[in-house]
């Protein structure tokens, strides 16, 4: 087993991997951006060392600098968790050329993965079903219009060297498929360097179902699958398992049928293939070649530790599971918690964390890389924490979401809390009735009015002042008295807080 | 009526419009509705279904979930900008501000170019999601406050813009 292992990631996902590897004994080296100084994730780590400035480019996508540290900690293996340098097979072979072992698939599988063209091809050459489409680059836009009629609108035209849905652009109508192929060549090119296109079949009203799944050179688990079609513009928001949608015969086939295209790509470690659900069928959409921003939820219905099984194949290890001994119980959903203020349109909202208390009790997990004073830099992913909750039933599960979502606080930055909670309450998603664009086609945000319980008591205080008039003569009154000290604050505050349960406000005072 | 009030040390802008039986309270684009009715020596607001009582002492508001400190702040001469309207119409200079904080990543202007309405001045980029921040009217660029590849907090002016046409706001 490895004796020193590198996280080459920040945040949530960072702090994660720490705490599986720090159970199996293994030291952590974690690394830091100049903007990370003050990072909550530096603190999750037994050593950390800075590589580099606050641009992603030259330092957490700096395959040098994260060598160099790696080098200089000794580290015998690296973590790269999701997203950065996660899925770059060049920084996969230049860890196995420095001697490092890369917690993750092989490279020449994880190239494929990422060529989604050759990925597509494959499957289909494995008896996977794939989405009507092309298998070679689009050469001109009448190659691209003469491919969109014969498959028939809408259809979808996706980078060959895409991900996280960047350079995808549907097209309904052929007067609109000239301006979209060239905007979305260019959107390729400018994110991946390659400005290839290929077009899929549009499916309307689908369904984003993955499943994850575990290969060592032996065996390989599939797990129950995940639902992730909560997303806006084409970023999942909300992810659960098992679907609402899906039963027995269907979900031994899509384990089955991802299990088989990944062992035909020379898959190792943690995977997941994702599939669209429409009709009943499912086709291949893409292989994941990571550990998943979603997989907490998987860890909680099956008490399978993923990182753990990653870590142990990566060491040569045997699995610890098998697909015979896999058993789940109950629902689990995840709610990621941005920084970002829904009622501006999603508008990125980086600032300092001011207030911060993360809800608790059973079936409540929260994966986190936020705390009160945590400075959330601009430069980076919105993400700042995962709400995950379990319950026996999707219904159950359903409450404790809604109760955890009220019950945490972040104060400084806005958050995508007030979306979750309207999402929330909503019948077609109590139904299980979801799609992949349910959220703009419903204008769930656009709706939104109230940021939340924080907000509302900042507007019952502005009523109040107001009512009894001691605003009355404009902004500027002042409204001063001497200051209490800060400790006979706090006994006081300890005395009438009583765990945030509502009692009538006669009883207390 | 629009104030600043500082909770917490968490400071809003906040803006008040009555309406029969109570408020509408508008916090940084969200919106409530607050009923209230007043009482020697409290006041209860409702918004939605809950009603909260509040006492008002000091600078202090007592509500059931504890003691919150509460300060009006001094809204200065800069911060009104920020919060009262912008001037309008033929002449008029409008400063543009950056909607959330961010990095510069390009300059789509220079001072004398003239703009049209909605037209791109600058792109600003923050966790991934880049901002376009377009011109408020048609007219003339009178400054540029930013470069590229700079860090620019929310609410910074980015340029200057001379209103030849009619204006957004």
């Amino acid at each position: 087993m490895f004796r020193r292992l590198l996280i080459a990631n920040r945040g949530e996902i960072a702090i994660r991997v720490a705490r599986t590897a720090r159970e199996m004994g293994i030291r952590t080296i974690g690394v830091y951006s100049e903007a990370d100084r003050s990072a909550l994730h530096r603190r999750a780590m037994d050593e950390t060392l800075l590589i580099g400035s606050a641009l992603p480019a030259d330092s957490y996508l700096h395959i040098e600098h994260v060598l160099e540290a790696a080098r200089v900690a000794r580290a015998d293996a690296i973590h790269p968790g999701y997203g950065f340098l996660s899925e770059n097979p060049a920084f996969a072979r230049r860890c196995a050329e420095a001697g490092l072992v890369f917690v993750g698939p092989p490279p020449d599988a994880m190239a494929l993965s990422g060529d989604k063209i050759a990925a597509r091809k494959t499957m289909a050459g494995e008896g996977v079903p794939v989405t009507r489409g092309v298998d070679r680059p689009l050469r001109t836009v009448n190659d691209a219009r003469t491919i969109a009629s014969e498959i028939g609108y809408p259809v979808l035209f996706k980078a060959t060297a895409g991900g996280g849905g960047i350079g995808m652009s549907r097209v309904d109508r052929p007067a609109e498929l000239a301006a979209a192929f060239e905007s979305a060549r260019g959107v390729a090119l400018a994110n991946f360097g390659n400005a290839d296109l290929f077009l899929e079949k549009y499916l309307r009203r689908a369904r984003h179902v993955e499943v994850q799944v575990l290969l060592d050179s032996a065996d390989g688990v599939g797990f129950v699958e995940r639902e992730c079609s909560v997303q806006r513009r084409h970023q999942k928001l909300v992810e659960e398992t098992p679907s609402p949608a899906v039963e027995r015969s269907l979900r031994a086939r899509l384990i089955e049928t991802a299990v088989r295209g990944l062992r035909a790509i020379g898959y190792r470690n943690a995977g997941t293939v994702e599939f669209l659900l429409h009709d009943g069928r499912f086709t291949f959409n893409e292989v994941n070649a990571r550990l998943q921003v979603e997989h907490p939820i998987t860890e909680m219905v099956t008490g399978v530790d993923l990182v753990r099984q990653q870590i142990r194949i990566a060491a040569g290890d045997d699995l610890e599971i098998s697909q015979s001994e896999l058993r789940r119980h109950g629902h689990a959903i995840e709610c990621r918690v941005n920084a970002e203020d829904p009622i501006r349109n999603f508008l990125p909202s980086p600032g300092r964390i001011v207030g911060y208390r993360e809800p608790t009790g059973p079936g409540v997990r929260v994966d986190s890389g936020v705390a009160a004073g945590s400075l959330v830099p601009p430069y980076y992913d919105p993400l700042m924490a995962k709400l995950v909750v379990h319950a026996t039933n999707r219904k159950k599960a359903i409450e404790v979401m809604r109760r955890s979502i009220d019950a945490f606080e972040i104060r400084g930055v806005h958050t995508n809390l007030p979306f979750h909670r309207a999402l929330l309450g909503k019948s077609v998603f109590v139904r299980g009735n979801l799609w992949t664009t349910m959220v703009a086609d419903l204008r769930i945000a656009a709706r939104l009015r109230s940021r939340g319980p924080w907000e509302e008591r900042v507007a019952a205080i502005a009523a109040a002042l107001v009512a009894s008039g001691r605003v009355a003569r404009g902004p500027t009154f002042p409204l001063e008295r001497p200051s209490v000290a800060r400790w006979s604050l706090a006994g006081r505050r300890e005395r009438l807080s009583g765990g945030g349960h509502a009692v009538s406000p006669r009883r207390r005072w | 009526m629009r104030f600043r009030l500082d909770v917490d040390g968490e400071q809003r802008d906040i803006e008040v419009q009555p309406i029969a039986g109570g408020f509408v309270i508008r916090i940084e684009c969200a919106e409530y509705r607050a009923r209230t009715r007043l009482a020697m020596d409290y006041v209860d607001v409702r918004i939605g279904a809950k009603t909260q009582r509040l006492h008002l002492q000091g600078n202090e508001a007592f509500l059931h979930d504890g003691i919150h400190r509460v300060r009006l702040v001094e809204v200065s001469e800069e911060g009104a900008d920020v919060i009262e309207s912008r001037p309008s119409g033929p002449g008029a200079i409008v400063d543009v501000r950056s909607s959330m904080p961010g990095r510069v990543v390009r300059v789509a202007i220079t001072p004398g170019a003239h703009v049209r309405r909605g037209e791109t001045l600058v792109v600003l980029e923050a966790m991934k999601m880049q901002n376009e921040i377009p011109a408020p009217g048609d007219g003339v660029v009178r400054q540029v406050a930013v470069s590229e590849g700079e860090t620019v907090t929310a609410d910074r002016v980015v340029a200057s813009i001379e209103l030849r046409g009619p204006s957004a706001s």
